[in-house]
């Protein structure tokens, strides 16, 4: 099976920002433009540097802790990061101080919010997935008798969409609330657990009243379920990102 | 070049701002934007910026609209805030990062207003005093050469030398496609260097004349005894600082402290008298 040319796509990647962003910018006028985003994009990255040190570190040090590393490159601290990083990035969103100078930024929103994006979903995801590979190496290196594949990549996947999928209502978090937003989105959930626990308690009590009068059995998933989940994948993260584009756009301070 | 009209802005919903705001600046003038504390000084200029969105009323900043935050629009203005944030990181690496999106920056420029401030660009700054980093942020302000350029209370902080080398620099840098606005409570600072004066009372513009213009119409003279038809006078040594209706079109020098003690001591009058006075 041939491998990803990740290394060719990563190459590209870096010398179309190094290309976009020593390009002197002029053209001013378009709502969306490659250089300008290129260049956000890389100011935002050498901005993060520290950031990025800290949960890069965060990381080695808890598999130095655990002296293991497992298959599945994006594990529950891997995740966590995932999850606190819009928080930490774009926490000066509404500030009326420190955030003077972000939403004088001669970008526009579309700009701004696609640099986001970039920033949440494919450089974090990416600088944690490398250092994951790195201590893998070394994990096999240091336990010859690890006999398990070297990366398990259903569940990688699936943990890396789980994670954006959470992410985009932490993003959604950051852009819609003006103060305490992690604590605001806690506290929303928390409200939207027991609500939710509650209707699918008392759902649960009337499908299964419902079934044992039913003449067959479920064999396969309904119908209902799949449609369900296309929905779900629309909000989580789609609808999420969309939203939160639309609150960049209302953003006053 | 901006253009308020019927603006309307309030941060709690009974108290507001500005209501039925309407005021215009050009461009190639250095206005000088003066008022007391918590009139809508900073919301004037945070509006303009785009940083805050008007209730009600249009602004109209050289066909743009601020609250859509168009890339070409905000790359033709600048706002320096009276509070700024003090990033982590050396002051070139954090100029040459945020210049580089406005497409008539100077890094030059930036060195050399730096140098006349004696501000080393090297250091964090985090490593500066309060008077270094807004000389820092002014010196940035200017390098990025942009038509609008809003300034709140920019000489909070610096010291005398300091004072007057800005003064010289928004000499330097005003031609006849910017426009600068000022909001400041030093009017001596900038007593020679503001034109035309631009006094905001909450609700409403008192004053929005040309040095000229108000020098024309009023007269500021120190007398010994105070004058009959005096429009306001302050106490002086050995006399009194008046101003009067100048009836007879004597020149005289404008007295910017006096003026606004005289605007606020008369509202009405500046509000409704003055503006069609010859």
């Amino acid at each position: 099976m041939p491998s990803l040319p990740i290394g060719t796509i990563l190459r590209t990647f870096i010398q179309l920002l190094s290309n976009k962003t020593k390009e002197k910018l002029t053209n001013m006028n378009t709502p969306f433009n490659l250089s300008r985003y290129a260049r956000l994009v890389a100011a935002e990255t050498q901005q993060f540097r520290k950031h990025y040190l800290y949960f890069g570190a965060t990381v080695i040090l808890l598999a130095l802790l655990n002296q293991h590393v497992g298959n599945n490159a994006f594990s529950a601290i891997s995740v966590i990061i995932l999850l606190i990083a819009p928080f930490i990035f774009y926490n000066h969103v509404y500030h009326s101080v420190k955030g003077v100078m972000y939403t004088m930024l001669p970008a526009s929103n579309a700009e701004k919010m696609a640099a986001c994006w970039t920033q949440c979903v494919i450089i974090l995801p990416l600088f944690l997935w490398i250092i994951w590979f790195i201590l893998r190496v070394i994990n096999h290196v240091v336990h010859p008798e690890d006999v398990s594949s070297f990366i398990n990549v259903n569940a990688t996947i699936s943990n890396y969409w789980n994670a954006i999928s959470a992410q985009s209502v932490a993003i959604f978090a950051v852009m819609a609330f003006r103060r305490r937003k992690w604590q605001t989105l806690i506290a929303i959930l928390f409200v939207i657990a027991i609500i939710g626990t509650i209707i699918g308690i008392s759902w649960l009590h009337a499908f299964q009243q419902y079934s044992e009068n039913l003449p067959f059995e479920w064999t396969t998933k309904p119908w209902v379920f799949h449609y369900a989940e296309i929905i779900l994948m629309l909000i989580f993260p789609f609808g999420f990102w969309l939203v939160s584009y639309f609150k960049l756009e209302e953003q006053e301070l | 070049m901006i253009q308020f009209t019927n603006v309307a802005f309030s941060y709690q919903r009974d108290k507001k701002v500005f209501d039925e705001m309407n005021i215009h600046f050009d461009h190639g003038k250095i206005y000088g934007l003066l008022g007391e504390n918590g009139v809508g000084k900073t919301t004037f200029l945070r509006l303009t910026a785009g940083l805050l969105f008007p209730d009600q009323g249009t602004i109209d900043i050289m066909g743009f609209s601020p609250k859509k935050r168009n890339p070409e629009f905000l790359s033709s203005l600048f706002y320096l805030p009276e509070e700024f944030d003090s990033p982590h990181e050396v002051i070139m690496n954090f100029v040459i990062r945020n210049g580089s999106f406005y497409p008539s920056f100077n890094v030059d420029q930036f060195k050399t207003y730096m140098d006349q401030f004696g501000v080393d660009l090297n250091k964090k700054f985090t490593e500066l005093s309060f008077g270094q980093k807004k000389k820092a942020l002014i010196s940035m302000a200017l390098a990025l050469n942009t038509s609008i350029l809003l300034l709140d209370e920019p000489t909070n902080g610096l010291d005398i030398p300091s004072k007057s080398i800005f003064r010289r620099l928004i000499a330097q840098v005003s031609d006849e496609n910017k426009c600068i606005i000022i909001s400041t409570h030093q009017v001596r600072d900038l007593e020679l260097l503001i034109d035309p004066i631009v006094i905001l009372e909450r609700n409403q513009v008192l004053l929005n004349d040309s040095v000229e213009s108000i020098t024309q119409k009023l007269l500021f003279s120190v007398e010994s005894t105070i004058p009959t038809d005096a429009l306001y006078y302050e106490p002086t040594l050995g006399g009194y600082h008046v101003i009067s209706i100048n009836h007879n079109g004597i020149e005289s020098k404008l007295n910017i402290e006096l003026l606004f003690n005289a605007v606020i001591a008369n509202r009405d009058y500046f509000k409704n008298v003055y503006p069609i006075a010859k």
